[in-house]
């Protein structure tokens, strides 16, 4: 599905992602960790067109998408979060996801500027499925409220739901559970895992919160000082030797999130 | 839905207004309430829904206002033929020039703006030969409406100009309209927004910008022609900061990305300015002071004071039913 070849990428004298390879395969969830400053968010930001980088390949389902610019890749079906919270926030929610999902309610030209019935019923099927996604992530009773007003945890799942209105094939997460409480992680983790068995959706997420990671991961890759020190089951990750010295030595389970 | 009635309302009553007020002083009133009404909507396009602050629209107007004098006295043109080559040749500008500074954002791209509309209003008055520099074109034509052989309207009174004017307002409003239910305005709002959101989400921010610069200044390229025509005279102030400067008071003032906020603002600000004619040297003044109060009290215009009457309690209990978890940012 996503296969990333000899990727760097250089801030100044800062090499903060160096010579990465990584794959992920369809429907599978795999997990970047690394200590913070280890290049997880720049790996991102470079698969995802909001960086570019200096070497490398990126490419999704075999189209070679290295250096496109983000809405583009979006266009291929490559969508992701970020790590700061990011939603329309002056907007309720449903209308959040409405310009989340702006790819699917475009009709053609004539009928969009006209608002002919082809473009207002491909709007109406639109809608019907941001309500579906709303219901899914348990936030349907939220529909009416501006994004700004709602808790923190509900803004995290809002998030996820603007990105699953592009209808993504790869869905990338940047610590979607940084600040939720344990039952919320909980919570995230049931859900990750069910979008992946009922949609077959793939997922490539960073994260620190250990316990989410080893519940939901397939595989689990980790970064230190921008290259792949380790990748494997999370069992086998947790194990490596390499691992626990980049976490400072400390044993692994203990690594605060 | 309510907003789209309200305009429609205001529409029907300026058009059955005359049968009650006719005085001529009034009706010019009206007629460059209706102008300004146009020139800040087709601004609101840009500044309102894509959120970028453009201080170069007189450019568009006063280039349509350019092109339709010229073609009528140069080329013998009629107004209805010049109208629409007005909004063709303004649109055509903004497609080259936001081609050029769209690719920039903030405090950029207000600069830029501001720079090619004063370095086009500097040509204009050096090209002596060319467009008559800073004399301008005086005598444009009134427009002439005939049907076969006959003259349906001749302009030479008020009245016909009123009208013109409303169905140009009325034209303007209707694509705006159109402009913003349209995946091209859903597009613009998400760019307001959250510019970063709206790229993750596939939305291409430049694209966007430009059609709504295109489509804003083709708009501002017909109400310059309605204006040349009425006034008669066409000079090189058609493209000064000053044109600019109005429209934004009244998108502001009347609320920005709302199709009823321009109109109220063109109204409210324009009878406002002719109100303190007797205080002629305190005018602006009185309202500088007024647009900060503006700014300051009411942020989203007049506009948003119907929504506040309307929905303060529904709000505070989703608002409340949202607070269920103890983590706040």
């Amino acid at each position: 599905m996503l296969e990333i070849s000899g990727i760097s990428k250089r801030y100044g004298g800062l090499q903060a992602v160096k010579d990465v390879n990584l794959t992920v395969a369809k429907g599978e969830i795999v997990s970047l960790i690394g200590p913070n400053g280890a290049g997880k968010t720049t790996l991102f930001n470079l698969v995802t067109g909001f960086a570019r980088p200096d070497t490398g390949h990126v490419r999704l389902e075999g189209d070679e998408v290295t250096g496109l610019p983000p809405e583009a890749i979006a266009r291929h079906g490559m969508v992701r979060s970020f790590q700061i919270t990011n939603v329309f926030a002056n907007l309720p929610v449903i209308e959040n996801l409405r310009l989340a999902s702006y790819l699917h309610l475009r009709a053609d030209l004539t009928s969009d500027v006209l608002g002919l019935s082809p473009a207002r019923e491909k709007a109406a099927r639109t809608m019907e499925e941001a309500r579906r996604i709303l219901a899914l992530l348990d936030l349907a009773k939220f529909s009416a409220t501006p994004a700004k007003r709602l808790a923190y945890g509900q803004l995290r799942l809002l998030e996820i739901a603007i990105a699953l209105c592009v209808r993504p094939r790869l869905l990338l997460l940047d610590e979607p559970a940084a600040g939720l409480n344990s039952r919320e992680g909980e919570h995230l983790t049931a859900l990750l895992r069910r979008l992946r068995d009922e949609t077959g959706l793939t997922i490539l997420l960073v994260e620190h919160d250990m316990d989410l990671v080893m519940a939901v991961s397939d595989r689990v890759v980790v970064l230190n000082f921008g290259e792949k020190i380790a990748e494997g089951t999370p069992a086998q990750v947790k194990e490596d030797p390499r691992v626990v010295e980049a976490y400072l030595g400390t044993p692994f389970e203990e690594e605060p999130a | 839905m309510t907003e789209n009635r309200t305009v429609v309302l205001l529409l029907l009553l300026a058009a059955i207004l005359p049968a009650f007020a006719g005085g001529q002083y009034v009706m010019h009133l009206l007629i460059m309430t209706f102008f300004y009404a146009m020139l800040s909507t087709s601004l609101n396009l840009i500044v309102g829904y894509v959120g970028e602050l453009s201080l170069g629209h007189a450019a568009f107007f006063g280039l349509g206002a350019y092109a339709s004098a010229v073609l009528s006295l140069e080329a013998g043109l009629p107004f209805f033929a010049c109208l629409p080559v007005a909004g063709v040749v303004a649109g055509l500008a903004a497609l080259l020039i936001g081609s050029i500074t769209l690719r920039l954002e903030g405090h950029f791209f207000v600069l830029i703006s501001l720079a090619f509309a004063e370095v086009l209003r500097y040509v204009v008055i050096n090209s002596i030969d060319l467009l008559r520099g800073p004399l301008g074109y005086p005598n444009v034509p009134a427009p002439r409406l005939s049907l076969g052989g006959t003259v349906l309207a001749d302009f030479s009174s008020k009245i016909h100009f009123y009208y013109l004017g409303l169905a140009l307002l009325a034209l303007t409003l209707l694509a705006a309209w159109r402009f913003a239910r349209s995946s091209y305005g859903l597009g613009a709002i998400a760019v307001r927004e959250n510019r970063r959101l709206a790229r993750a989400v596939g939305i291409d921010p430049f694209r966007h910008a430009l059609v709504a610069f295109v489509v804003g200044g083709a708009l501002a390229g017909l109400a310059g022609s309605f204006y040349a025509h009425y006034l008669t005279f066409v000079g090189p102030e058609v493209l000064g900061f000053g044109f600019t400067l109005s429209a934004l008071m009244m998108v502001v003032i009347g609320g920005r990305g709302t199709l009823l906020g321009p109109l109220l603002g063109a109204a409210v600000v324009g009878i406002t300015l002719e109100l303190l004619r007797s205080v002629n040297e305190a005018r602006l003044s009185i309202f500088g002071i007024l647009l900060v109060l503006a700014v300051i009290f009411l942020p989203d215009g007049l506009v948003s004071l119907a929504a506040r009457w309307r929905r303060p309690t529904l709000e505070a209990d989703q608002a409340t039913a949202a607070l269920d978890s103890p983590l706040r940012p």
